[in-house]
C-alpha cells in the first residue's frame, strides 16, 4: 500500500473560498450522499464521500486530475439528504472551477460536459413525450 | 417544618426529586400535566444496559412517592406562574378537570368497560386504543379514571355504570396559589417528529419509531409483547434500526446528539432477538456507536457476540417498499462506497429527544432561560440551578440524557431546593390546611394478651368482584371459620364511608386480626393499614386476600369456581392472620455529620451542598490541596474558565464553618453503620509518607458521622504506547490542557498537531470508554485553532462520542478546519520518531490507503483510571462492591446511581465512572441529597417487616451473613449461656426484610415479620386441611409462591388485563423468592397440594439484588431431594415472571395446571405418588 504523505491541508480552505464550496468543512463523512446518489447506483466506483474525504485530507492533485469530479449530473439528491448541509453537488462545481482555472481541464471540456447534461435532459424529454403519444393512441 | 417545594413533572426526574425532598422532611407539591405520574419510563419495556423490566423497577418508586405523607400530587395540573423571590415564591397552579371525583373513584374500570368511544392511546403511542373514559395504563398512579372531554359523547353510560358515583361532568378548572420555597422543573421531553420524508415513516406502516416499537415489545403493550409488524401482524424475520433520525441533523432542529438512541437501539435489538430467536437479521445502521456510559461498551459487545446483532456503520439515505413482498428496502453505502439496497420486514427509526413545546412556554411564563433549542438552561458549574434563583431544572428537559443521569440531576435539584428551603420555617398543617392535614394518632391497643378475634371484610368492588362471584356466600363462609368473630361485605371497602364501618366494627367487636378480601395488597395495603391505625390497631395485624385481581377478574366465566376459590383465599388469609404479630419499627439515633472522602470537584460540591443544608462535613483529602483533577483543566466545553469557579469552590469550603478539611490525610478505618459511623483519620507527613510509628495521638483524628460520601476520584493514565515518555513531541491531553492554562508556550513553532483518541481506553487493559476524551480532544483542538488557525490539527479516532449537546462542538471544530480521520479498531495508528517531529500513519478506512501525518505535537487521549488498590481498601472498610475495572459499583445502575446497597454510603465523581466536570459536580450534589435523606432525620426508622434472629437457636455458621445483600447480618462474638460464642447479629436498620437469610438458615433461627414461617405454614394448612364443601371429582390444587415485586405484580397484571386462566392456583405472597424455604414446598406437597409453582423476578431483576439467585440455587438442589423423597419433581415448577408479564403469568398457570393435572392426585390413597416411570 502506497503511503500518502504529500497533501495540501490548505486545499479545503481553497475549496471553501469558491462559490458553492462554502460548506465543505461541515462534512462528517457519513456517506449519505453516496448512498442516495443515482450515479453511484450505475457507476460502482463513483463515490461522492471519497471526493469529500480527499478534499478534507488535501489530496489536491489527485482529485483535480481525476475524472470523478465530472460524473455528477447535478440532481442535488445529495443536497436534500445531507444532514450537515454540505451541498455536495455545489462542492463538485467548485472543484470543476478550480480544475478549469488551473487548466487541468480546459473550458471546452467543461462546456462539453454541460452540453452532455443538457442533451440528456432533451433526450429524456423527447422519449417521455414519445411514450405519452404512444399511450394515447 | 420547612416551607414546601414545588416539583413540576411527574416522570422519573420529578419523582426522584420529590421523593428525595420528602425523605429530607421537606413537603412537596408534585405537579403533573397528564392524568398519571410515571412519565416516559413507564412506557419503556426494558432498560439498558441491564435489560431490567422498566415497569418493575419504576413502580415501587412511583407508589412510594405518591403515597408519601409529605408529597401532595396534583395531576392534570400546570404551573402558570411563579411570583416573588426564593424562598418566598407564590406558585400559581392551574388544575384541569378530570371529570372524575378522585376521592370517590376506586379505579375499578367499570366506566371504561361500558364506554362506547374508542380512540388512539397516547400511552401506546397511538398503536393501541383506549376509551374516552380511561386509565392511561393498567398500573397508572393514581389509580383513577379520567374523561377525555374531546372524545366523550356524554352518553352518560359511565355515570350509570359507576357505583361509587365518581363521574362528574360538571367539574371545572381550578386555579389556586401556593406559597413555596423553591421550584424544581422536571417537565420532560418529546421524541422528535421531524423525520426525514425519505425514510418513509409516513408512507409505510412497517416503518415505526423507537418509542412505538418499545410499546410493541412490551408485554403490556398493544400486541401483548408479540413482536409483529403493524401492516400484516407477521413476526419480522429481518429488522433494521436506523440511528440519528431527528438527531445530528442540520436539516431538522436537532443538530445535537440525543445521547440515548444508540443504547436503546441496542436494547431493543437484544429484546427483539429474545422475542424472536429465529429472526434472521437484526441490524443497526449507525454513524458512531455512542456507548459512552458505564458498561455500555460491554453491552454492545454482548449484543454482537451473544445476540448476533449486526452493527453496520452507514447512514441510510432512503427507504423504499417492495410492492410484491411489502418489505422495506434500505438504500445505504458501505465503508468502501458500494451502494446497497437491503431488504427488511420492518424498520425502526431511532428518533431523538427534543424539548417539549410546553416547556418553552412554561419557561417564558416563569422567566427562566432556555437554550437555543428550547432546553432549560443550567450553568455548567451551577447546574441544576436555572437562570432564576430558587428554580432548579433537571432531567431531559435540560438536555438529552439517559435515566441514571436524569436521576442524578434530579437528586442534585432536590439538594439545591433543600438548601433554599432550609432557611424557612412553617407550620405545615396551619399554613396548608387544604393539602396537608395532621392525622390524629389513635391510642394503640396492645392485643398480645387478647384472645384472637378476627374480622373479615369482603369487598364487592362494585361489580368487579360481586359481578363474578357470590360475595354473600364468601361472607357466610368466612363466619364459619375458626377465630372469625365478625364478617361483613362492602360495596367498596376502600371507600371513605366503609373505612369508618371497619373502624366501628373493630371497636364494636374488639377485633384484633383484620382480613380484607378485596383487590391487591400492592396498591391497597397502605390504605387499610392506615384504617387499622385509626382504629388503634398495629397496622401489621392486617392480612389481605386478593379476590379481585387474582380471582374474580381471571375467572369471569365460572362464578362457582371463582366463589370456591375466593372462599379458600379468605380461609388462607385467616390462617395467616392468626399468626400476625404486632410489629414495631425500631428507631436509632442519627449523627448529623457527613464524611466526604476526596476533595476534588465532586467531593467539594457534595460537601458545600451538605453544609448549605445545615450539616457539618469532614472532607478527607490525601494530597495537600483541594481541587483534584479540575486543577488541570483550563476551560469547560462551553468555554467557561474552570480556574475561577474552582477557586470559589475551594475558598467557600475553606471558609465554611460547617466544613472541616483534613489535608494530607487518609482513612485508617471506618466502623459502624448508617447514622452512626466512627472513622479514624490519619494525617500523613507532608511528603505523603505515613507517620506510623511516631506518637499516634498527634496524627490520628477520630470523627463520628452519620453518612459517607465516596468521592475518591480517578486519574489520567500514563500511556504505555505511541512513544509516550520517549519522545519530546508526545504529551497527554490533560497535561497539554494544563500547560495551555498556565500560559505555557507549548504551541510556539508548532505547525502540525495530531491527536490519537482511545489511547488507553477500550483496549485489553482498560476495556471501558473513558467518556471525556472525545470532548476534551475536540475542546483542545478548538483551542489550538483559536490560538493559531494555521496550525493543522488532525484527530485520529475510532468513534467520535461527542454525546448530547457536545455534538455542536464537534461541528464547530470541523468548521474551524480540524481534520477528523477514523481508524479501524484493529488498525491502530503507527508512530515513528523523526528528526524533530513524530510521524503518525494510519489506514484511512474510506480510501483504504495508508496516510502519514506529521506531528510536531502528538496528543494522546489517555484513559481515566481508578486507583484500584486504594479503592479496594476503602471498599473493604465500607463493605461496598467494586466493578471489574476498579471503579465503585452503585446499588442499581439505572435508578440508584449515587447510592450503594449499603445504606448511608453514597458515591459521586470519577470514583463512580469517568465523567466530565459538570457531571461530577452534579453527582456530588446528588450524593449530598441522598445523604441528606438520612442525616435530616433525628432518628432512622427500620422497616417493620424485617428478620429476627433467635440467639438460642443460632449456631453461628454464617450462612445468613453470606447471603445478605445489605450487609445487615454480621457474625459477632456474644455471651451466650455464660460462654463466648459466635452468633449472627442483625442490624435492624439495614435489614430490608427480603428473608433470604431466613430461608437459608439451617437451624431455623431466623424468621421474618409479616411473612413468618408459621404464617406461611398456616396458610398452607388452612388451605389444604380446610373443609370447603367438596367439589365434584378431583381437580388439581396448586400452591404458587410469588415474590411481591415481580411475579405477584405480574399476576395482578393478568387480572387487570382480564386474562383468564384455570382457577386451580392459590397464591402465597412472599417478599422475595429468596424467602421461600424449600421446606414450604415439601410441606405443601405433603399436605396434599398436587403441584407447587414458584416464581420470582427474572435473573438480575431482583428487588433485593440477589435473592432470586439464591432461590434458584436452592431449588436446583430441591429437585434432586424431591426425587429421593419419592415425589415427582415435575410437580414443582420454577419460573420467572416480571411485573409486566401478565400474559406470561396466565400462560404459565395454564401450563402448570395442565402438567399437574396429567400427573394426577398427589396422594390418592394417603401416599405420595412416585415419580413418573417408577409406578
Amino acid at each position: 500500500m502506497s503511503q500518502i504523505e504529500n497533501f495540501e491541508q490548505s486545499f479545503k480552505k481553497e475549496v471553501a473560498s469558491q462559490p458553492g464550496g462554502e460548506r465543505v468543512l461541515n462534512c462528517f463523512l457519513c456517506g449519505t450522499c453516496t448512498a442516495g446518489c443515482p450515479i453511484s447506483e450505475i457507476e460502482p466506483g463513483y463515490n461522492p464521500r471519497n471526493i469529500m474525504r480527499k478534499i478534507l485530507l488535501g489530496m489536491r492533485d489527485e482529485l483535480l486530475n481525476s475524472s470523478e469530479i465530472w460524473k455528477c449530473y447535478q440532481c442535488h439528491t445529495c443536497v436534500s439528504h445531507c444532514p450537515q448541509d454540505v451541498r455536495f453537488a455545489d462542492v463538485v462545481r467548485a472543484l470543476r472551477q478550480i480544475a478549469v482555472k488551473e487548466a487541468i481541464f480546459d473550458e471546452s471540456f467543461a462546456a462539453a460536459v454541460e452540453k452532455a447534461d443538457y442533451d440528456a435532459r432533451v433526450q429524456r424529454l423527447e422519449k417521455v413525450n414519445a411514450l405519452i403519444e404512444e399511450r394515447s393512441k | 417544618m420547612k416551607k414546601p417545594v414545588m416539583v413540576v413533572g411527574g416522570g422519573i426526574a420529578g419523582i426522584q426529586a420529590a421523593a428525595d425532598l420528602a425523605e429530607m422532611g421537606i413537603p412537596v407539591f408534585l405537579l403533573e400535566s397528564s392524568p398519571s405520574i410515571g412519565g416516559r419510563m413507564a412506557q419503556l419495556d426494558k432498560t439498558f444496559p441491564t435489560n431490567d423490566c422498566s415497569a418493575c423497577i419504576l413502580a415501587p418508586k412511583v407508589t412510594d412517592c405518591y403515597n408519601h405523607p409529605l408529597v401532595k400530587t396534583f395531576t392534570l395540573s400546570d404551573l402558570e406562574e411563579v411570583r416573588g423571590e426564593a424562598p418566598n415564591f407564590t406558585a400559581v397552579v392551574r388544575k384541569r378537570p378530570r371529570y372524575i371525583d378522585e376521592e370517590k373513584c376506586t379505579g375499578c374500570g367499570d366506566c371504561s368497560s361500558v364506554c362506547p368511544v374508542s380512540v388512539k392511546s397516547e400511552f401506546d403511542m397511538g398503536i393501541g386504543k383506549r376509551k374516552a373514559v380511561y386509565k392511561p395504563y393498567a398500573q397508572a398512579v393514581p389509580n383513577k379514571a379520567v374523561i377525555d372531554n374531546s372524545a366523550c359523547r356524554h352518553c352518560k353510560l359511565c355515570e350509570k355504570a359507576c357505583r361509587s358515583k365518581a363521574v362528574c361532568y360538571d367539574q371545572e378548572e381550578e386555579v389556586f396559589e401556593i406559597p413555596v420555597s423553591a421550584v424544581v422543573l422536571a417537565p420532560g421531553y418529546d421524541v422528535s417528529s421531524e423525520i426525514p420524508a425519505e425514510l418513509g415513516y409516513s408512507k409505510y406502516a412497517d416503518v415505526v419509531t423507537s418509542l412505538e416499537y418499545e410499546r410493541i415489545l412490551s408485554a403490556s403493550g398493544p400486541f401483548a409483547g408479540h413482536v409483529q409488524r403493524p401492516s400484516d401482524g407477521k413476526p419480522p424475520k429481518r429488522l433494521a434500526f436506523i440511528q440519528c433520525v431527528g438527531s445530528r441533523d442540520h436539516q431538522c432542529s436537532a443538530d445535537y446528539c440525543s445521547a440515548v438512541c444508540c443504547m436503546y437501539a441496542v436494547k431493543e435489538a437484544e429484546i427483539t432477538k429474545e422475542h424472536l430467536p429465529e429472526a434472521e437479521g437484526v441490524d443497526i445502521y449507525y454513524m458512531d456507536m455512542r456507548a459512552y456510559g458505564k458498561d455500555f461498551d460491554k453491552y454492545v459487545d454482548s449484543a454482537k457476540a451473544k445476540y448476533g446483532i449486526n452493527f453496520i456503520r452507514s447512514r441510510v439515505a432512503e427507504t423504499d417498499r417492495d410492492e410484491a413482498t411489502g418489505n422495506i428496502l434500505l438504500k445505504h453505502a458501505d465503508t468502501g462506497g458500494n451502494v446497497h439496497k437491503s431488504e427488511y420486514d420492518m424498520v425502526v427509526l431511532s428518533v431523538g429527544i427534543v424539548p417539549k413545546e410546553e416547556n418553552i412556554k412554561l419557561c417564558s411564563r416563569l422567566k427562566v432561560k432556555t437554550d437555543r433549542y428550547g432546553f432549560i438552561w443550567t450553568g455548567e458549574m451551577s447546574a441544576p440551578e436555572s437562570s432564576r434563583e430558587g428554580i432548579m431544572a433537571c432531567g431531559a428537559a435540560t438536555g438529552p440524557k439517559d435515566i441514571p443521569e436524569t436521576v442524578i440531576e434530579a437528586s442534585a435539584a432536590a439538594a439545591a431546593a433543600a438548601k433554599a428551603a432550609s432557611k424557612t420555617e412553617v407550620d405545615l398543617f396551619k399554613s396548608y390546611p387544604a393539602f396537608f392535614t395532621e392525622e390524629p394518632m389513635a391510642q394503640v391497643r396492645d392485643v398480645s394478651k387478647e384472645p384472637i378475634r378476627a374480622g373479615v371484610f369482603v369487598c364487592s368492588c362494585g361489580v368487579n368482584i360481586g359481578g363474578y362471584l357470590s360475595v354473600g356466600e364468601v361472607v357466610e363462609y368466612a363466619k364459619s371459620l375458626p377465630f372469625v368473630t365478625f364478617a361483613g361485605e362492602g360495596l367498596y371497602t376502600c371507600s371513605v364511608d366503609f373505612q369508618t364501618v371497619i373502624i366501628d366494627k373493630i371497636k364494636e367487636y374488639g377485633l384484633n386480626r383484620i382480613v380484607v378480601a378485596s383487590c391487591t395488597p400492592r396498591t391497597h395495603e397502605p390504605l387499610f393499614q392506615g384504617v387499622l391505625q385509626k382504629a388503634g390497631l398495629n397496622p401489621y395485624l392486617l392480612t389481605m386476600a386478593n379476590i379481585r385481581d387474582q380471582c374474580s377478574w381471571v375467572h369471569m366465566e365460572d362464578a362457582n369456581a371463582a366463589t370456591f376459590k375466593a372462599k379458600e383465599l379468605v380461609r388462607m388469609a385467616v390462617g395467616k392472620a392468626v399468626y400476625a404479630k404486632q410489629l414495631s419499627k425500631k428507631k436509632l439515633d442519627v449523627n448529623k455529620a457527613a464524611l466526604v472522602i476526596g476533595g476534588g470537584a465532586a467531593g467539594l460540591s457534595s460537601a458545600l451542598e451538605l453544609s448549605g443544608m445545615g450539616y457539618s462535613v469532614h472532607i478527607v483529602e490525601k494530597t495537600g490541596e483541594l481541587g483534584g483533577n479540575a486543577k488541570s483543566l483550563s476551560a469547560t466545553m462551553f468555554g467557561r474558565p474552570v480556574g475561577n469557579y474552582l477557586a470559589d469552590f475551594i475558598r467557600d469550603a475553606a471558609e465554611d464553618p460547617n466544613i472541616t478539611v483534613h489535608l494530607n490525610s487518609k482513612i485508617k478505618d471506618i466502623t459502624g453503620f448508617v447514622g452512626n459511623f466512627t472513622t479514624r483519620i490519619e494525617a500523613l507527613g507532608s511528603a505523603g509518607v505515613s507517620t506510623e510509628g511516631s506518637p499516634p495521638a498527634e496524627c490520628t483524628t477520630m470523627i463520628e458521622h452519620g453518612v459517607v460520601v465516596v468521592a475518591v476520584g480517578a486519574s489520567e493514565k500514563k500511556p504505555d504506547a505511541y512513544l509516550y515518555g520517549k519522545s519530546p513531541n508526545v504529551e497527554t491531553q490533560l497535561k497539554f490542557e494544563e500547560r495551555l492554562k498556565n500560559g505555557d508556550s507549548c504551541l510556539s513553532g508548532v505547525k502540525d498537531v495530531v491527536m490519537i483518541l482511545c489511547a488507553g481506553s477500550r483496549d485489553e487493559n482498560n476495556p471501558y470508554c473513558s467518556r471525556v476524551c472525545c470532548n476534551q480532544s475536540i475542546k483542545n483542538a478548538i483551542a489550538i485553532k483559536e490560538y493559531n488557525s494555521d496550525i493543522n490539527v488532525t484527530v485520529l479516532y475510532r468513534e467520535i462520542r461527542s454525546y448530547g449537546l457536545s455534538e455542536t462542538f464537534y461541528r464547530r471544530a470541523r468548521q474551524k478546519g480540524v481534520q477528523f480521520v477514523r481508524f479501524e479498531d484493529d488498525e491502530k495508528p503507527v508512530v515513528a520518531q523523526k528528526e524533530g517531529f513524530v510521524q503518525v500513519s494510519a489506514i484511512d478506512p474510506l480510501l483504504s490507503r495508508d496516510v502519514a501525518y506529521r506531528a510536531d505535537l502528538l496528543l494522546l487521549a489517555s484513559a481515566i483510571e481508578p486507583d484500584r488498590e486504594g479503592n479496594k481498601t476503602i471498599a473493604q472498610m465500607l463493605k461496598v462492591p467494586m466493578t471489574q475495572e476498579g471503579f465503585f459499583l452503585e446499588a442499581h445502575v439505572k435508578l440508584r446511581p449515587v447510592d450503594f446497597a449499603t445504606e448511608g454510603v453514597y458515591l459521586c465523581g470519577l470514583a463512580h465512572n469517568p465523567k466530565n466536570l459538570r457531571e461530577s459536580i452534579v453527582q456530588g450534589k446528588a450524593a449530598a441529597a441522598r445523604a441528606g435523606t438520612v442525616i435530616s432525620k433525628d432518628f432512622i426508622e427500620a422497616e417493620g417487616a424485617i428478620a429476627a434472629i433467635d440467639m438460642d437457636l443460632c449456631v453461628g455458621c454464617g450462612e445468613c451473613e453470606r447471603v445478605c445483600a445489605y450487609k445487615a447480618i454480621t457474625l459477632e462474638e456474644v455471651q451466650a449461656r455464660g460462654k463466648a460464642a459466635k452468633k449472627a447479629v442483625l442490624n435492624d436498620v439495614l435489614c430490608k426484610g427480603c428473608g433470604t437469610c431466613a430461608a437459608n438458615c439451617r437451624c431455623g433461627a431466623i424468621d421474618v415479620g409479616g411473612f413468618s414461617d408459621m404464617q406461611v405454614i398456616n396458610e398452607i394448612e388452612y388451605l389444604l386441611r380446610g373443609d370447603v364443601e367438596a367439589k365434584q371429582g378431583w381437580e388439581p390444587k396448586i400452591i404458587a409462591f410469588l415474590c411481591n415485586w415481580c411475579s405477584y405484580a405480574g399476576a395482578d397484571l393478568a387480572g387487570t388485563g382480564r386474562m383468564q386462566y384455570p382457577p386451580n392456583i392459590r397464591v402465597i405472597r412472599v417478599p422475595c423468592s429468596g424467602r421461600i424455604n424449600p421446606a414450604y414446598i415439601i410441606k405443601a406437597l405433603a399436605e396434599g397440594a398436587d403441584g407447587v409453582m414458584v416464581s420470582g423476578c427474572h435473573p438480575g431483576d431482583c428487588h433485593y439484588l440477589t435473592g432470586n439467585m439464591y432461590a434458584r440455587r436452592r431449588f436446583t438442589v430441591l429437585k434432586k431431594l424431591l426425587e429421593t423423597a419419592g415425589i415427582d419433581p415435575n410437580r414443582v415448577h420454577f419460573t420467572w415472571v416480571s411485573a409486566s408479564e401478565g400474559g406470561r403469568f396466565a400462560e404459565v398457570v395454564k401450563e402448570v395446571t395442565d402438567k399437574v393435572g396429567k400427573l394426577g392426585q398427589v396422594r390418592a390413597d394417603g401416599q405420595l405418588s412416585p415419580p413418573a416411570g417408577e409406578s
